[in-house]
């Protein structure tokens, strides 16, 4: 807030005052600039065009720039003043030596460009370069072609990053993938803590740069040690606009602006380049304080900038899309092959010895490759061994020749643009203990075990602030039933290749009941849990995890009760359309209050169309000697 | 409300957050270039990287197309970088006699005929391959030494 108000103050600087130093300092360079009409100057400061070269965005009475490095202001009020900055620029354009690489035509050839286009021809002609000769050598190196939106989809079982994250490439005139540069925001730091980085992150404690690199790190970053498949979505920026992306990327090397993790993150950030890249675009503006990696990518879409997409399996995939081909005997002894030398000798053998075809050898040679390099990239084989093995198995892999491209089966799953939208609001009816009950509930963010899967993953949920309210009807009155600040669920099946933990974490505030009496009270909560789970049939997985659980609140006799459990349950997705989830759980609380609490836990949603479902959930419930049931029928909009 | 914030990120981190070190140093088969970047750091799509935008990584020019002589080429930065940084991903396209990785090694190259190309390396697997303990430079040579002659 004091930043907001100093904003202000400093965008009240009397205009005339700003007129007057540019009187005089144009005075002195040149007498032309004089002639150019204030107001016209004013106008050309509120084009949109200009606030997206300078990154304004709105404040409650001004404008303020995201961008925090004063080097890319030209004018001290820069970052609050589009107007005074304005001034600078063309000022700044009209001065100086243009063969010093830090003169502000070279800094600013996006600038540059747009002035040259919206000043008349008297003011151009002072300018003292016709254009920004460092960066249209860089321009014509680098010989820019296509360009793609890339969004990494989320780590195996690891709901937390479904944020994801996005980058744009800029391809060579090699017009190879691999090949493309990759323009990508990010914080700097080397912080390795995740609890500092996270708050930090929060809070802006860290600066945020573009950086770029060869495409081919980023797939081996994302797709080959995260394992998180990638979508590329091409744009259909013409030649223009993306020369128009490349002048302002030149303009942002090296400048800095706080990185906020919900709001000034990396995907926020792109879309600064596209709103440069096609005038008249405005996508920044549609987001202000909830940036989500895939809402901007829904947005980049419904603004007309995608042409098609293509989907990059990440090494899990192609591990899962090689085995499905193999009988399990020799999916078995190629998961040996990699543990020891000798394993490795021995599929060989039996590779040599046995009548398979050589579709089925270079199939089971093939998994034992990827299946080396995983296990290397996750740390369980040496370098010196991993190496050794590697190149054995290859060399017997050359004798085989290539494969057609339909070799491998090539299922594509829905593209994340397909899921759901991010926020839901219901509104429903039902019973909480015997007593009738409106229910109200609002998530703002993102995707829970119930909601459609389509371009999301059965079993993943990250949900942040999700709460629900009761009215009820008897006594008249509104009451929280339960608010949680954060949700996550992990549910990934074990199969022969891949065996990670299944687990879930979550707090917030819950109803519980009180001991003696039929009261209901707002306690805090913490749970997690830990355990496995599996695939029972295509579309279901069954899971069972350890517990542990606190509730806080001053109703209870110490305050506190901690303690801990088990819960089983099956998950189903049985067509697009319905999804159900059982689930048992049994707590024994043993630190503050005594107490068991066993739950019983239906859901059942139908997807009435792409933006609704409905939802019915049954509850039975024993805590404290008590038992009590809890209903509830709620329509859900995805907005 | 920073307070819920900083609670809500203190039990992401804690519950998210693990350190994943590999020892793999020097430039051969099996080196990574991203180390332990599995933890909550690359999540938040924050990733630190290497290369600020400047000159310097701007300068990783792709050459001119048709205007180079092969000699050149096989002596271009942007071979060795490749190939530097490809290893195992160009190894098994090599032993595969296709892929995503020979393709971009067949532009930088500018290999008339891909097919061709791609099977003498798939022939010579082992001669370009030779142990584990194979450089990038290595490769590139013997790579040059089956093409060129």
């Amino acid at each position: 807030m004091h930043v907001l108000r100093q904003g202000c103050r400093q965008c009240a600087t009397p205009f005339f005052l700003l007129l007057l130093s540019l009187q005089i300092d144009a005075a002195e360079s040149s007498n032309e600039l004089q002639t150019l009409p204030v107001p016209a100057i004013k106008v050309l400061a509120e084009n949109p065009y200009w606030h997206s070269l300078l990154h304004y965005k709105k404040t409650w009475l001004s404008c303020k720039s995201t961008i925090d490095d004063p080097d890319f202001f030209l004018s001290d009020s820069g970052q609050v003043d589009p107007v005074t900055e304005l001034i600078h620029t063309i000022q700044s354009f009209s001065n100086g030596d243009p063969t010093d690489p830090k003169h502000p035509i070279n800094r600013f050839p996006a600038r540059l460009h747009w002035l040259q286009q919206q000043l008349p021809k008297h003011i151009v002609a002072q300018f003292v370069a016709p254009q920004s000769a460092p960066f249209e050598a860089t321009y014509d190196a680098i010989a820019p072609g296509a360009a793609s939106l890339i969004f990494p989809t989320q780590y195996m079982n690891n709901p937390a990053s479904l944020f994801g994250h996005s980058l744009i490439n800029i391809e060579g005139q090699q017009n190879q993938k691999l090949l493309a540069y990759s323009i990508n925001y990010s914080a700097i730091t080397n912080e390795t803590n995740g609890v500092v980085f996270a708050v930090k992150g929060i809070f802006g404690k860290y600066q945020g740069r573009f950086s770029i690199d060869p495409y081919y790190q980023k797939v081996q970053q994302y797709s080959d040690i995260s394992m998180r498949d990638i979508w590329e979505y091409r744009l259909n920026l013409n030649k223009e606009e993306v020369y128009n992306l490349m002048r302002h990327l030149w303009e942002l090397q090296e400048m800095y602006s706080y990185y906020y993790f919900f709001n000034e993150n990396c995907s926020y950030n792109l879309l600064f380049l596209l709103d440069v890249a096609r005038p008249g675009s405005q996508l920044v503006a549609q987001f202000n304080h909830w940036v989500i990696p895939i809402d901007t990518i829904k947005a980049i879409r419904t603004d007309g900038f995608i042409a098609d997409e293509t989907y990059r399996p990440s090494r899990s995939t192609k591990i899962k899309r090689i085995a499905a081909t193999l009988p399990t005997e020799l999916q078995v002894q190629s998961m040996a092959a990699i543990e020891s030398d000798e394993a490795c000798i021995a599929l060989l053998k039996t590779l040599e010895s046995s009548k398979e075809s050589n579709e089925t050898k270079i199939r089971a040679l093939d998994l034992a490759s990827e299946l080396l390099q995983m296990h290397h990239a996750d740390g369980t084989i040496r370098k010196d061994r991993y190496a050794e093995r590697f190149l054995t198995i290859l060399k017997q892999r050359a004798k085989l020749g290539t494969v057609a491209d339909d070799f491998y089966p090539k299922s594509i799953p829905s593209p994340p643009h397909e899921g759901h939208d991010s926020s839901r609001f219901g509104w429903g009816a039902g019973h909480y203990d015997g007593e009738s009950v409106i229910s109200l509930s609002l998530r703002p963010a993102y995707h829970d075990l119930m909601d459609p899967s389509t371009g999301y993953t059965l079993g993943s949920a990250i949900e942040f602030l999700n709460g629900t309210f009761y009215y009820y009807t008897d006594a008249q009155k509104w009451e929280l039933r339960h608010l949680d600040f954060v949700r996550i669920h992990s549910l990934s099946p074990i199969d022969t290749f891949f065996k990670s933990n299944s687990w879930h974490v979550s707090t917030g505030l819950t109803t519980i009941k009180d001991k003696d009496r039929d009261a209901r009270h707002t306690a805090f909560y913490f749970e997690s849990g830990i355990g496995l789970s599996l695939s029972v049939c295509k579309h279901s997985i069954a899971y069972a995890l350890a517990e542990s659980a606190a509730y806080l609140n001053r109703s209870l006799d110490s305050g506190h009760m901690i303690g801990g459990g088990a819960s089983i349950g099956l998950l189903s997705e049985w067509t697009p359309h319905w999804r159900s989830q059982l689930e048992l759980r049994h707590h024994e609380y043993f630190l503050g209050d005594y107490n068991h609490r066993t739950e019983c836990n239906l859901k059942l949603a139908y997807s009435l169309s792409e933006r609704s479902a409905l939802k019915l959930s049954w509850g039975h419930s024993r805590a404290f000697e008590q038992s009590w049931n809890e209903f509830n029928c709620q329509f859900q909009l995805f907005y | 409300m920073k307070k819920t914030i900083i609670a809500t990120s203190l039990i992401l981190a804690t519950s998210l957050a693990y350190a994943d070190k590999q020892d793999n140093v020097g430039i051969g088969l099996g080196t990574l270039i991203f180390e332990g970047h599995d933890g909550l750091v690359s999540q938040v799509c924050a990733a630190t990287s290497n290369g600020l935008l400047g000159n310097q990584t701007f300068a990783i020019t792709s050459g001119t197309l048709g205007a180079e002589k092969p000699d050149k080429l096989w002596a271009s930065k942007q071979l060795n970088d490749f190939v530097e940084e490809n290893m195992d991903s160009l190894a098994q396209d090599v032993a595969q006699g296709q892929g995503e990785s020979l393709e971009a090694l067949c532009s930088i190259l500018q290999v008339d005929n891909p097919d061709a190309f791609n099977a003498s390396l798939q022939e010579n697997f082992d001669q370009i391959y030779t142990s584990g303990t194979v450089t990038h430079q290595d490769v590139i040579s013997n790579m040059k030494r089956i093409i060129v002659g």
